[in-house]
């Protein structure tokens, strides 16, 4: 169970949620694919479920952007420095910082790249939940890694303000 | 067409790995897990799920839930706490666990041809609904009245999946109507939501939109007092914080 159900929050994790709304988004997609287990082809259950958790996902932030007085990080506001892999405090920042970097991709390459980098699904089975050809997830798959890489170099070599850590 | 290794498998970059690696220990809490678990009925607290018709289980009241169209999926069964085709028993934890969590999403996805398509669970229109009273009229429904949480009744009601469908396909007409900010038709919403699951499986969500509308509505001290019912009833939601946000607002 926790492993299928910590794929579906990480998935809504990536995808821009806080902590809570992939809480809530998640509970939201097992509630859908309770109602529709009828429907839902065996062998396929992660397609199906990341899917769901990509239309909740985007449901879900046009709701939070309705929302008054929502702390986060703003349009245009910069992520914190560079975390350092040594300090373990940073394992927030290093999530925060790629779920920018992710956000600066396309959704199709950013869905490409979650699911084969960090979700591990084999590229037939990202095919079949996204719905494109096998050898699209290969393409997509290439461009993704490579915006990532320009992406974090692009962090990485950003001058530090003052005041931030070293 | 031969699989791609993965990135990290290749050498990535030393900092994209400690980044990749750093989102793949990310895990959901427990609670998040155990909340989801209860708002589906199927189970709480650690494995105390025992498959079998009849099968009592040691601790709190048990509660026997027909799963029979959970169980047709044994992928997703499994996935939703190792049930069997007819009934599973379970033991409910402490009440607090048997609270369904809320779900501040917005409605359901919309329907679409493509075999891919997300799946949809419920039209977020609720066509026929009475329109709501203008703002300037009295409220449709008090909402000083007493809003009891749910954990009682819910742990006793029979699970099945029509009666969740509709019961999603409820809140999602009131989410929806709030996300087109028609607030006041979020209200009328919410009292049909609550005449017609007295269960209340989406309590706590119930009252954090009941909130958001009345705010919307400028409705201030009835958003304070829903505030304080969402923060009294269900201490534990994840729309707590927005309930605090909402009484830390002079009056």
């Amino acid at each position: 169970m926790r492993e299928h159900y910590a794929f579906v929050w990480r998935v809504l994790r990536r995808s821009g949620l806080s902590s809570a709304d992939a809480d809530d988004a998640a509970q939201r997609v097992f509630l859908v694919a309770a109602a529709r287990l009828d429907s839902i082809e065996e062998r396929s259950e992660r397609g199906f479920l990341y899917r769901t958790a990509a239309r909740v996902a985007s449901n879900a932030q046009r709701s939070i952007r309705r929302r008054l007085d929502t702390p986060g990080l703003e349009d245009g506001e910069e992520p914190a420095p560079f975390p350092a892999p040594d300090d373990l405090l940073d394992q927030r920042r290093a999530r925060d910082l790629l779920d920018r970097v992710l956000s600066e991709l396309s959704e199709d390459l950013r869905a490409t790249f979650i699911l084969f980098e960090i979700e591990g699904l084999r590229t037939p089975e990202i095919a079949e939940a996204i719905g494109i050809p096998l050898g699209t997830v290969a393409s997509r798959l290439r461009r993704a890694r490579a915006e990532v890489e320009e992406r974090v170099a692009h962090y990485r070599n950003r001058p530090r303000s003052k005041g931030n850590l070293p | 067409m031969t699989e791609p290794k993965r990135w990290l498998e290749e050498g990535a970059p030393r900092d994209i790995e400690y980044l990749v690696r750093a989102v793949q220990s990310e895990q959901p809490g427990d609670i998040s897990l155990r909340r989801t678990l209860t708002a589906l009925g199927v189970g709480l607290g650690a494995s105390t799920v025992t498959v079998g018709a009849g099968a009592a289980v040691a601790g709190a009241s048990t509660v026997t839930i027909t799963v029979g169209l959970l169980a047709k999926w044994t992928a997703l069964g499994a996935t939703l706490g190792t049930l069997t085709a007819g009934v599973a028993t379970l033991a409910r934890d402490a009440p607090e666990l048997a609270r369904p969590a809320p779900s501040s999403i917005s409605p359901a996805p919309a329907r679409l041809e493509s075999n891919h398509a997300a799946p949809v669970v419920s039209d977020p229109i609720v066509k026929d609904a009475p329109t709501t009273a203008s703002v300037t009229e009295p409220p449709t429904t008090s909402p000083h009245k007493r809003f009891a949480p749910a954990v009682q009744s819910a742990s006793t009601v029979p699970l099945d999946a029509e009666t969740l469908a509709e019961e999603v396909k409820s809140v999602d007409g009131a989410r929806a109507a709030l996300a087109a900010g028609n607030a006041a038709r979020t209200l009328t919403l919410l009292d049909e939501y609550e005449r017609r699951f007295p269960e209340r499986r989406f309590g706590p969500e119930a009252l954090y939109l009941r909130m958001e509308a009345l705010v919307s509505l400028g409705r201030t001290s009835q958003a304070r007092s829903t505030a304080e019912r969402l923060l009294a009833s269900y201490p534990n939601s994840p729309h707590g914080a927005r309930a605090r946000v909402v009484l830390s607002k002079k009056p």
